[in-house]
């Protein structure tokens, strides 16, 4: 008797095993391009960032230690004072777009709700619209609209003391503005429609109760809908910083592709990081991918460093 | 009391209606431009005014700019990659929902890591790999790393969350292997998320510029490429012919969203809220 239970659970577990083989054979298709296709490249670029890697294939590699990163963030030579703008301009970039971005994106999601039902669908889709469209298409349609002396939208600008005369894109600040501008119309449906789902979440009941105290419509929602939003608004934030730290295909299209000095404007008013990482690549200079390499790891420690502090705060503010 | 609600609700559809305004005014300019005399200033371009003249440049666009050649093979890597992810992802979502495996907590927390960690880092390196195996100007080169979509993963977990074991646990006992249950009971009730999932990473791949700018050459032209090249300010082209390049390259993403919206935002939703 002893026995045959003792086969039975044998039995058990070789069926067992052959199940969770199968689940791995299931999920050998992802792990295994996950592993070629990010992971790899991922560690080989931070342990390259330490070499004098160049696009040149013949070359063989050296290990240099910290030189890549003593010279980007020297500030000597052109390279360097050119990823040093582009660090400079993210800085100024960054919290502006969030800023601006997410408050017209809380504020559509707030408003959105008193409309009825038919006005909430069609103004949720018709907000959603420009995320839909690829960014390089919101890039010449604005690059057109703001066509210094003639845009419809530069106009309008300059008939309301905006930036008369001034060609956005070629100069310092409105250049970092125009790509806000670009960024802000293509992202806020995005994030629109998450904080608007999130108010979805909201117990009505809350709000009754609310109005039976007579709360007018500020109160409720500075102390209802917000303060109960804040996870979603937290999670949209944090999501927004790291895809706005990496902010590339705006600028570059509009700083225009043909020459690899012109990248990021004149005077570079229009550049950021990841430019300079792939001009770096283009322009195949020795130890040109090295020092790529290196400014991915400066921008990811950024990254890292942002994400961080921000959970950290939420975590002292719950 | 009532009448300042009402006014309250009037400000709020005022509201709505501007930025709906800007939302759609820029993708309305599109078309008109296309479709205007040639005699008419495009700065001023409102409302459609010729039918017969969008048509030959949306001609010349497909002819001249390539963007037929253009849309053809962005349609193809597109398409390709979306149908990889589609079977790569439900298949991981699939044993991530119903199974149990040693490690499964390890792996899923990769998943998990995965989605927070930005293209940018490692796409250098990634580029100069993918080059060094022979696969750049690729479909394969193109489409491989494009494939690794954790986002779809977790979206395609949603969708089967709820679905009751004892389905599975029957089947079982019906003599339903492990992959015929995936194919033939799971795959089916995940219908609507991998409708979901195939329109949201048709967007994102269809949009995507600097990993196809790098990857390809002369072989693919990806449209992304091609319409910043010709935004550039070295390349001279009728404006109008320019301005239809993009309503091609629009309509895509355009037409689809506009079949497929719900599905859309739901995606969206469900990839916020709950992640």
């Amino acid at each position: 008797m002893k026995n045959n239970q003792k086969k039975a659970g044998k039995k058990l577990s070789s069926a067992r095993k052959l199940e969770c083989l199968n689940s791995y054979i299931g999920l050998l298709p992802f792990f295994a391009l996950f592993f070629i296709f990010m992971l790899y490249p991922f560690i080989y670029g931070i342990v390259m960032s330490f070499t004098d890697w160049s696009v040149s294939s013949r070359r063989e590699i050296n290990f240099t230690g910290l030189t890549n990163y003593q010279f980007i963030l020297s500030g000597e030579g052109v390279s360097s004072e050119r990823f040093l703008t582009s660090l400079k301009n993210l800085f100024l970039y960054v919290p502006t777009t969030l800023l601006i971005g997410m408050s017209i994106a809380l504020f559509l999601a707030l408003i959105i709700n008193q409309l009825g039902k038919r006005g909430y669908s069609f103004f949720r889709s018709v907000f959603f619209a420009p995320y839909v469209l690829p960014m390089f298409i919101g890039v010449g349609i604005w690059q057109w609209f703001m066509t210094p002396g003639s845009g419809r939208v530069s106009n309008f600008f300059a008939s309301i003391g905006i930036g008369a005369g001034v060609d956005w894109a070629n100069t310092a600040i409105y250049a970092i503005l125009m790509v806000v501008m670009i960024d802000v119309w293509h992202a806020t449906g995005f994030n629109f429609v998450i904080i608007n789902a999130g108010t979805k979440d909201i117990p009505p009941d809350l709000y009754e109760a609310a109005e039976l105290d007579g709360a007018s419509s500020w109160q409720k929602m500075r102390y209802i809908t917000v303060p109960l939003l804040e996870p979603i608004l937290f999670m949209v934030i944090t999501y927004g910083f790291i895809s706005a730290l990496q902010v590339y295909d705006i600028p570059w299209i509009l700083s225009g592709t043909g020459d690899y000095n012109s990248i990021g404007g004149p005077g570079q008013v229009m550049l950021f990081p990841v430019m300079e990482m792939v001009r770096n690549v283009y322009l195949g200079t020795p130890s040109g991918l090295g020092r790529a390499a290196a400014e991915g790891v400066v921008l990811m420690s950024i990254i890292l460093l942002i994400t961080l502090i921000q959970f950290r705060f939420r975590r002292r503010k719950v | 009391m009532k009448r300042m609600k009402k006014r309250e609700k009037i400000l709020w559809v005022a509201l709505c209606g501007i930025w709906g305004l800007i939302c759609l005014f820029p993708i309305w300019i599109l078309f008109c431009g296309t479709f205007s005399k040639d005699t008419e200033n495009l700065v001023n371009v409102v409302l459609p005014s010729s039918f017969s003249n969008g048509v030959a440049k949306i001609t010349e666009a497909i002819q001249t700019v390539n963007i037929g050649a253009a849309t053809i093979d962005t349609l193809v890597y597109t398409g390709f990659t979306v149908l990889g992810i589609l079977i790569i992802s439900s298949l991981a979502a699939y044993e991530f929902t119903f199974y149990q495996f040693p490690g499964k907590k390890f792996l899923f927390g990769l998943v998990m890591v995965s989605m927070m960690l930005p293209q940018i880092l490692y796409i250098i390196p990634l580029y100069r790999m993918v080059y060094n195996m022979g696969l750049a100007d690729t479909l394969l080169g193109i489409s491989l790393p494009l494939m690794v979509s954790p986002l779809s993963i977790f979206i395609l977990m949603q969708f089967v969350e709820n679905l009751p074991r004892d389905l599975i646990e029957s089947a079982r006992i019906d003599g339903a292997g492990h992959f015929t249950i995936y194919l033939k009971i799971v795959l089916p009730l995940m219908r609507n998320g991998l409708l979901t999932v195939a329109v949201l990473m048709f967007m994102k791949v269809w949009g995507q510029y600097l990993w196809p700018s790098l990857i390809t050459a002369n072989k693919i032209r990806p449209i992304s490429v091609v319409i910043a090249n010709i935004l550039s300010p070295h390349y001279w082209v009728d404006s109008r012919v320019k301005i239809a390049a993009m309503l091609i390259a629009t309509l895509p993403p355009l037409l689809i969203y506009m079949f497929f919206q719900k599905y859309l935002i739901e995606g969206v939703t469900a990839s916020g809220v709950k992640g």
